[in-house]
């Protein structure tokens, strides 16, 4: 880490010497007085002895500014004169390090899919794996396998629709071995690519897809799972949501049990507890027969809501109420409403039941303002503002439902005495 | 909150960032960076590719040539920041001349002599009780045993009190006894411990030092929009510091009320809060339909509510005091972290900053290694990296973290991330990784940065600003919840405050200087909102200078064509009118405030003749235009565009308040004035009225040696006539016409002859000169009656009987010029031998002083043509021969009579 401190130290240059020696010649007393922060339009380079590539790349970093400076205000014709010059001086340069035609490559690869030009891409995607140029720095190394991946992933595509074509005749009970030969062809050399690239870490969100869809479709399944895991759970990877939902699904599709899906989506609530499976997750918990995972599935739910993204997420809401008034029915476990209430009563009245939100989801959402309603009238008592609010405009509105949501609040008044009071006795005897 | 289905490719590696990464060659222009299967229709006929970067984004156009100001320059002085040669070191002479001038002071004895003033108790307090007892101040004579040990000091004290009177006096040290004394006592009388000085100056040179090269300070800006409540109302709140000295002085923070009108102009009078130290930030969050405001100054913060009505005063609700310079102020106050290191690795910054994230109970914490979420509940025990300076982010070596912000109006998880060298776009459910990442080419780092949150379908905008360069950039993106996120379009360049001064008016060298200094004054904050109107979408930018400027600037969405109206009542008004204005580079004004305005716009529209024409005459389009105009390398684009003519009177009016503004101060420290009569006694004063005619002599040869471009060697009147002029009386031997246009000018007088020159017409120039003398007749009413006894030749007799003066009417000497005109200088009898003595008064010339004199009424024309004739004298005398019969008949002694006006009197007889 300790590089990152000596980055000055081997950068300068005369461009703005005379700036920097007076920094420098400034003092011995220097401790509290940080080296600046490093500006961009300093030249970064380390010096040259060499004169001519010093000009040469003053110019060239005036022309690159003037181009930047015209692109930025959207004037084209100027930027392209300044770029004629700038490709010009690029051609007489030797000096400059050079741009890998890897990553050339790749970017006309990048315009032509975009441009759904996907044959020319793919050729030209061909023509670049079989080049073959000098030493290959690291740099080049990933690209050339980003290149590789990405003619994988095209193969994929091919494969798909050899795919689609054949699944269609072979439900008239006619099958054609020329394109299932050839579907077979791109299956080899999608796999081939796609599986070397997924092996780095890195986010390989398409990839893994596309090379799990071709493994589960020639039934290689434990590859499948092996490939997932690897991409969810090996720690050099980020961590990434996708990776959790991708083996949710195959495990899903593969009719696991109950079980092990709960445990991949209990690390997918651990990393990010706002994920939208949560709602999946929470109904999946609150079927089970087990104390434990409702109680887990009350926790799952109150943490997503917790989050600003959730707030006016009715089916969150209604899955909140339904465990509450559930537990509130039975009275048994309340204790678990006051434990999750316990660490939120101080900032979920603000956050979720102010009089400003009751009256703006009753004129948004009605049924997530009644959803809401019943848990803050649980939460807070029939004197909370938003439960207040909505039940009065519910019943202004002559609405049945929050006829009965009132009757129902009412009638379990204690319960949110309970549920604040702050002695445990009364709940945990 | 969904996450997206799949994110574009990236690979991922921890660590410090890579050695050989640097700048990508073409710096991210035009990079797809990776290519995602896009597009609802997964499994049609073709498969869709979107880029990461590179997807077409909304068009905005800048509505007008520059940015407009909103307010009016604030009256008072400011001082300009101080720049790299006030630090670094200069020589003396340099260093005097810009001190008191312009430019920060940083004159470190004179800062010194300030404290000595302002803090006696410090400087002098011990000591001044330990030699309590041996000074004296009565006034009483001391006795013998006290004198031993005693000290009177009541002169001193005199002296003291009559330096005071004389302050600003360039002779205060002939005051010996003072100068003894502070020789005596200068090295041992103050206690202000010079080495802990030095070292403090030191330091604080280095801080001031390394601000000139990034000053972190004002990061999050300070200025922030309060949009109007309910969207119906077009008028909204900008809340920005003002005050005089924003550097020294409290400064203000100024709820302004701010009418969105087609240029936004202000409302009211602002509402102001004074505050004891100068704002760095300004942020503003709206909590359940309440604005609240939060300030940040170095040691204190600050939280108001502001009441939604316009015009009802904001509420101050907290103000909290820190111990050390606070860095970055979000609307909740409270300990998360406490450590002197920074998170992921050394740097010497005590820069720290915090923000809200998704969750209310989790609150963002970052330094310039990176940023951390931490769980307020438990800040030591749950947090995680959101972002770090390292190889995962693909960072640069020295890349440090500039501004983070929130994003949560765009959504919920995201967050933005600048450093001096890219911008990131990182999601909190996928940390480290950005989920966008762009190279944004800014000369200086970002430090501003402002979100205006799109609605589904459309694009987010981020615009960021740097402060030093005062760059802003537009910058369009989307995706986080369906769909991953892309960068769309290109990032744009806006205008900025310094841009608008090529639109304005030519100045004068040192107005324009002042101008230029006060216009690129680094920025300090900018706020921006999204106006939708219908169709019509417009964008207002507002910038803020260190100074306390606003400016701003209106884009408009380019999507329907042909550009329409922009405001409500401007639909209704100006239908007719874009054919004058559908140049590109202006769209339709709504000059919806234009009753009272009239005037003024006229008159500065005949300034701004030939612009105007070209924007009415020449609609080409303005790339074909530029591309004439620029062969290659200008590294300035010229734009033709041109203000409108509504942005045009706001810059007039802005510059004119701002000259206003700037003016009184350069007067009290450019001239330093001397009291007379302090200098003088009253009998000095009383001496010869006028300048003796040895005076004027010498003032002659002076402007003649002047004129000729010689030297003079010797001041003897007599002993060395200047020899004859080789001029001739004809025009064509006379000056040439530069310098005569410069003497001219130099006198003052360039007016006229300019008036002269145009028009050869005597006719044309006698009226001329006649309407000018009424008018200065009219100035000084009041003007010597006596001067206009003198000009009647009827009353020469009662001249010498007047001026008491006589002897030195009779000058020996004849003005050199005279010998020009052939009148020999022996020749003439003494009373007619003041011919050197100026032209009449233009007062003489008024009817009604030559009503006075008796003059009949048909005469009265003659003579004043006649004495106007007189008066053109050179540089092209007319009539060779008027020079002779002014001689002759003009006593004009009035130069006895009336020194005061004297040398002005004599120009036109001088043929300046």
């Amino acid at each position: 880490m300790d590089s990152f401190l000596e980055e000055e130290e081997d950068e300068e240059a005369p461009a703005v010497v005379g700036k920097r020696k007076r920094r420098r010649r400034s003092p011995s007393a220097q401790p509290p007085l940080q080296p600046p922060l490093r500006l961009p339009f300093l030249p970064q380079q380390p010096v040259s002895s060499n004169e001519h590539k010093l000009n040469f790349r003053k110019s060239k970093e005036a022309c690159l500014s003037y181009i930047q400076d015209a692109l930025l205000q959207k004037q084209w014709k100027r930027a392209a004169e300044f770029l004629t010059c700038y490709v010009e001086s690029l051609e007489k340069d030797y000096s400059r390090e050079h741009i890998g035609p890897s990553e050339v490559c790749l970017e006309h690869v990048f315009h032509l899919l975009c441009n759904g030009q996907i044959d020319e891409a793919y050729q030209n995607l061909s023509l670049a794996e079989s080049w073959r140029f000098g030493e290959q720095t690291a740099i080049q190394d990933k690209e050339m396998k980003l290149i590789q991946a990405y003619r994988g992933l095209l193969d994929y595509y091919s494969w798909s629709k050899q795919k689609d074509i054949l699944l269609e005749h072979g439900e008239d009970g006619f099958s054609d071995l020329a394109v299932e030969q050839e579907m077979h062809g791109y299956f080899r050399k999608a796999a081939v690519n796609l599986k070397e690239i997924i092996k780095i870490p890195g986010v390989w969100d398409v990839f893994v897809k596309c090379y799990v869809d071709l493994l589960e479709f020639y039934g290689d399944h434990n590859e499948a799972r092996q490939v997932l895991n690897e991409y969810a759970y090996n720690s050099k990877f980020p961590a990434n949501p996708n990776a959790h939902v991708y083996l949710y699904q195959f495990l899903k599709r593969q009719g696991e049990s109950k079980k092990s899906l709960i445990s991949a989506l209990k690390i997918l609530h651990d990393i990010v507890p706002s994920h939208e499976l949560m709602i999946d997750f929470n109904t999946m918990l609150q079927k089970s027969k087990k104390r434990k995972k409702r109680r887990l599935g009350l926790e799952v739910i109150f943490t997503a809501l917790d989050y600003a993204g959730w707030k006016e997420n009715a089916k969150a809401w209604s899955c909140l109420a339904r465990q509450m008034k559930q537990i509130v029915i039975s009275e048994k476990h309340l204790d678990w409403i006051k434990q999750e209430w316990n660490s939120r009563k101080d900032w979920w009245p603000a956050f979720h039941f102010s009089r400003y939100l009751a009256k703006r989801n009753w004129q948004e959402n009605k049924s997530l303002s009644y959803e809401k309603a019943l848990v803050a009238g649980i939460l807070l008592g029939k004197d909370c503002k938003y439960f207040k609010y909505v039940s009065h405009q519910g019943c202004k509105a002559q609405l049945k439902r929050f006829r009965m949501l009132k009757k129902f609040v009412n009638r379990h008044s204690l319960v949110y005495l309970r549920i604040s009071g702050p002695p445990a006795s009364s709940v945990q005897p | 909150m969904e996450f997206p289905a799949a994110l574009f490719p990236a690979y991922f590696s921890a660590g410090p960032p890579r050695e050989e990464g640097g700048p990508a060659p073409v710096a991210g222009w035009g990079e797809h960076g990776q290519v995602l299967e896009g597009g609802p229709g997964r499994r049609q006929v073709k498969t869709a590719f979107v880029p990461r970067r590179g997807a077409t984004g909304e068009r905005w156009e800048a509505a007008d040539a520059a940015a407009v100001p909103v307010l009016l320059p604030s009256a008072g002085c400011w001082f300009p920041p101080p720049a790299l040669q006030d630090i670094v070191y200069r020589s003396g002479a340099c260093r005097k001349l810009r001190v008191g001038k312009s430019g920060a002071t940083l004159d470190f004895a004179r800062q010194l002599g300030h404290f000595f003033m302002d803090h006696p108790e410090d400087a002098f307090g011990s000591l001044g009780r330990l030699l309590h007892k041996n000074f004296y101040l009565g006034n009483s004579k001391l006795k013998r045993p006290a004198r031993n040990s005693t000290i009177r000091m009541t002169a001193l004290m005199e002296d003291i009190d009559r330096l005071e009177a004389r302050r600003g006096c360039p002779r205060q040290h002939l005051a010996s006894r003072l100068r003894w004394f502070s020789h005596l006592c200068r090295d041992w009388l103050f206690e202000v411990p010079l080495g802990l000085l030095a070292d403090c100056l030191h330091e604080e040179l280095v801080q001031q030092w390394s601000n000139l090269l990034f000053d972190d300070s004002f990061t999050g800006g300070a200025l922030a929009w309060l949009p109007p409540e309910d969207g119906a109302t077009p008028v909204g709140r900008l809340v920005h510091p003002g005050g005089q000295a924003m550097n020294h002085l409290p400064s203000i923070p100024d709820f302004q009320d701010v009418v969105l009108e087609e240029l936004p102009r202000a409302q009211g009078s602002p509402q102001q809060f004074e505050l004891s130290g100068r704002i760095r930030q300004v942020a503003a969050a709206r909590v359940d339909g309440q604005d609240f405001v939060g300030v940040r100054s170095d040691y204190h913060c600050g939280v108001w509510r502001v009441l939604g009505k316009t015009g009802a005063a904001p509420a101050p609700l907290q103000v909290i005091r820190t111990d050390m310079p606070a860095s970055c102020l979000t609307v909740r106050l409270q300990q998360l972290r406490h450590d002197p290191q920074t998170m992921f690795f050394r740097d010497y910054s005590p820069w720290r900053w915090s923000d809200f994230t998704a969750h209310p109970r989790v609150l963002s914490f970052a330094d310039r290694t990176g940023l951390q979420c931490l769980d307020a509940r438990a800040p030591k025990r749950c947090h995680f990296d959101l972002f770090k300076v390292g190889e995962e982010a693909g960072c640069q070596q020295g890349e440090r973290v500039v501004l983070p912000m929130y994003l949560g109006r765009a959504h919920p998880s995201q967050y933005l991330v600048t450093t001096q060298f890219s911008v990131y776009v990182l999601d909190e459910r996928l940390p480290l990784v950005p989920v966008l990442k762009w190279a944004h080419m800014m000369e200086a780092p970002p430090l501003f940065a402002h979100l205006m949150p799109g609605k589904p379908g459309r694009s987010h905008k981020v615009l960021l600003g740097a402060s030093r360069t005062q760059e802003l950039l537009l910058m369009q993106y989307w995706g986080g919840s369906q769909s991953a996120c892309q960068l769309a379009g290109t990032p744009q360049k806006l205008h900025n405050i310094a841009g608008c001064l090529q639109h304005l008016p030519t100045q004068l060298p040192h107005r324009h200087h002042l101008l230029q200094q006060r216009l690129t004054a680094p920025a300090a904050g900018l706020a921006a909102m999204l106006q939708e109107d219908g169709p019509h979408k417009s964008m207002l930018v507002f910038q803020l200078s260190e100074i306390g400027d606003v400016f701003c600037q209106r884009l408009t969405h380019k999507a329907a064509q042909p550009p329409a109206p922009l405001s409500r009542d401007e639909a209704t008004t100006a239908p007719g009118s874009s054919p004058l204005f559908e140049g590109p580079a202006s769209s339709p004004q709504g000059l919806g405030s234009e009753e009272e305005e009239e005037e003024e716009q006229t008159f500065y529209l005949s300034n701004l003749e030939v612009i105007v024409d070209e924007e009415e005459g020449t609609p080409a389009p303005m790339e074909e235009a530029e591309l004439l105009q620029e062969p290659c390398a200008s590294p300035e684009p010229s734009s033709l565009a041109v203000p409108s003519p509504a942005a045009a009177l706001r810059y007039r009016r802005w510059l004119r308040a701002f000259f206003r503004t700037c003016r009184e101060p350069s007067r009290h420290t450019w001239t330093p004035s001397l009291s007379q009569r302090r200098l003088f006694t009253h009998r000095d004063l009383e001496g010869p009225a006028g300048p003796s005619s040895l005076h004027r002599q010498m003032r002659q040869r002076l402007r003649q040696t002047m004129q000729e471009g010689r030297r003079i060697q010797r001041w003897e009147p007599l002993a060395l006539q200047p020899p004859p002029l080789p001029q001739t009386l004809e025009p064509a031997g006379g000056p040439d016409p530069l310098s005569t246009r410069l003497t001219a000018a130099w006198a003052g007088d360039w007016e006229q002859w300019w008036e002269e020159r145009t028009s050869f017409n005597v006719a044309q120039r006698q009226r001329a000169l006649r309407e000018r003398r009424r008018r200065q007749k009219r100035a000084k009413g009041r003007r010597s009656l006596s001067a206009s006894f003198t000009s009647s030749l009827t009353y020469q007799s009662e001249l010498s009987e007047l001026s008491d003066v006589g002897p030195q009417l009779l000058s020996p000497s004849q003005p050199p010029i005279l010998s020009q005109e052939g009148s020999p200088p022996a020749g003439s009898p003494p009373l007619h031998s003041l011919p050197t003595s100026p032209a009449p008064d233009e007062a003489l010339l008024s009817s009604q002083s030559l009503r006075c004199r008796g003059i009949p009424k048909e005469r009265r024309k003659t003579l004043r043509d006649y004495l106007s004739v007189w008066a053109e004298g050179p540089p092209e005398p007319p009539e060779p021969l008027g020079s002779q019969a002014s001689q002759l008949c003009i006593p004009s002694s009035q130069s006895q009579l009336s020194s005061a006006s004297q040398p002005r009197r004599k120009r036109p007889r001088m043929g300046f």
